[in-house]
């Protein structure tokens, strides 16, 4: 039976007890699915939870209740999700080759066949930071580190990239350059992709939809769908309008 | 407010200079090689350290007898207080559990279980190589303590997500990333491992080793040779910290350059 999502997030529930204060309910009852190939933005006010729900999928944190589930009706998990991270998640005592190599040389995928180095080769010009193979993370620009952090999760070829606001770091034309980056991966490869960011801007770009959340705690108040055809222009009357929209439902 | 002119490193010598002209000038002055040997004395036993000394062997077969001894404590205590302390460092348990019990010992000086080591080893190599054990142990464990509390949750996580078991988490995300300070504390512990064995070497019972044979020499008055052995002593010291730093500074400077 083949199922045309990659991802069903169902009713999950999370938590979190301080010690000593009143349990706090970070995420309530969410539900939606990621399909095939798609590119889905999740986005709402600032602490409500969104980096948990993608905690939560990537298998990082435990959830209070539900489930979430991938295409062949296993719990999507890793090594099926690979997750770029804000900033500062390449290993800074590796060079951008050794990081990317990384996930190739676990235990899990030792016995796969194919060159590693061609792999990481491939999936370093995919990224367009082949020219710092030999650098140190700490050499490298905001933006070309981010780069380097997708090859690193591409690399083991995740039914799922998810995504932690990986633009929050970087300026606003590193962060076009960026998103063009993404779009172009997500051409060629066709990954399904799932990124929490609080740029409305951002998310009108990239996202074939947008998922908004309501804050405190975390529940679907919204799915968007985003039609324009790419490459989209952000100067586009009807980009503005989808962007303002966005914008509304993000701070009432 | 003025700046600090820098001035080259060759100042360094400066001091040493200074003193060693001193010294010689008391040595004259005092005229007593029993109290201050002159460096006509102190030379020629450092520029034969193959040569037999008061019949208890050569200046570097002492060193090398008691380097063996520091590093077979110092190895002992790394091959412990590394892994004990990345586990004390990710798990809280352990921690709970180990902590107050090292908290309890640390502060006893290592040559304090001099009596005991010596109860339950008996006099020579054993005792020695336990008691620089203990001095090499607490810097290293609170070095990795230090060391796994520095590294970057985000990159536990990126590991986890790329599938990574408990154990590569430890190899390839914990060790690597905790290493500059492990390495540093290594550093510390070898010295006071060095500090250590000289100062077992001088208890009486032992029958060879660097400190063995400075406390010989007092023995029978011949100072020269305590001064030429705390030169060497001195001069290992300085050899094994730039190997250390030397290594620092070309796989480990990641650390400094990473804000």
């Amino acid at each position: 039976m083949t199922q045309s999502f990659t991802l069903r997030v169902d009713h999950i529930r999370k938590q979190f007890c301080e010690r000593g204060d009143l349990p706090c309910l970070a995420v309530e009852d969410v539900t939606f699915s990621v399909d095939h190939g798609e590119i889905v933005c999740i986005m709402g006010p600032s602490g409500c939870g969104k980096s948990t729900i993608l905690r939560m999928i990537a298998g990082l944190e435990p959830m209070d209740a539900g489930t979430v589930v991938a295409a062949d009706g296993t719990h999507a998990f890793s090594p099926t999700t690979a997750v770029v991270f804000q900033e500062h998640a390449l290993f800074p005592w590796l060079s951008v080759y050794e990081n990317v190599k990384y996930g190739l040389d676990l235990a899990v995928r030792k016995k796969r066949e194919g060159d590693p180095h061609t792999t990481v080769m491939e999936h370093l010009r995919l990224c367009q930071v082949d020219a710092f193979a030999g650098s140190r993370p700490y050499q490298l620009s905001g933006g070309m580190r981010q780069r380097a952090a997708i090859a690193r999760a591409l690399v083991v070829k995740p039914d799922i990239l998810v995504m932690d606001e990986p633009f929050s770091s970087l300026d606003p034309r590193t962060r076009l350059e960026l998103e063009d980056v993404i779009l172009t991966i997500q051409k060629k490869t066709g990954t399904t992709i799932l990124m929490v960011t609080h740029s409305p801007e951002d998310a009108v770009y990239v996202a074939d939809r947008i998922i908004m959340l309501t804050g405190h705690p975390a529940r679907v108040k919204e799915e968007i769908s985003v039609p324009f055809p790419r490459p989209r222009d952000i100067a586009d009357p009807a980009f503005i309008t989808m962007r303002l929209h966005v914008n509304r439902l993000l701070s009432s | 407010m003025g700046r600090n002119r820098n001035i080259s490193p060759w100042w360094g010598i400066a001091i040493p200079v200074v003193v060693i002209i001193v010294w010689e000038v008391c040595a004259v002055a005092i005229n007593n090689s029993f109290i201050l040997p002159r460096l006509g004395q102190i030379i020629p036993v450092l520029f034969h350290p193959f040569e037999d000394q008061i019949g208890c062997g050569s200046l570097a077969e002492n060193a090398v007898i008691s380097l063996k001894r520091v590093l077979t404590g110092f190895f002992l205590a790394v091959a412990i207080a590394v892994p004990l302390g990345m586990l004390m460092g990710r798990y809280q348990p352990v921690f709970v559990l180990f902590n107050p019990f090292f908290q309890l010992l640390r502060p006893v000086p290592p040559l304090a279980w001099m009596p005991l080591a010596i109860a339950w080893l008996q006099i020579g190599a054993g005792s020695m190589i336990f008691i620089i054990f203990l001095g090499a142990f607490f810097p290293l464990l609170l070095a990795t303590l230090d060391g796994v509390r520095g590294v970057r949750n985000t990159w536990c996580e990126v590991a986890e997500s790329l599938g990574a078991t408990k154990f590569e988490m430890f190899t390839t995300v914990v060790l690597p990333g905790a290493m500059p300070v492990i390495w540093n504390g290594c550093r510390i512990a070898f010295g006071i491992a060095w500090m250590c064995v000289v100062a077992a070497e001088m208890l009486p019972g032992t029958s060879e080793g660097l400190g063995f044979l400075i406390m010989y020499a007092y023995n029978l008055g011949q100072i020269q040779i305590i001064v030429a052995g705390m030169v060497i002593i001195g001069i290992i010291g300085i050899g094994v910290d730039c190997i250390f730093r030397a290594v620092d500074k070309t796989y480990l400077s990641w650390r400094a350059l990473e804000r």
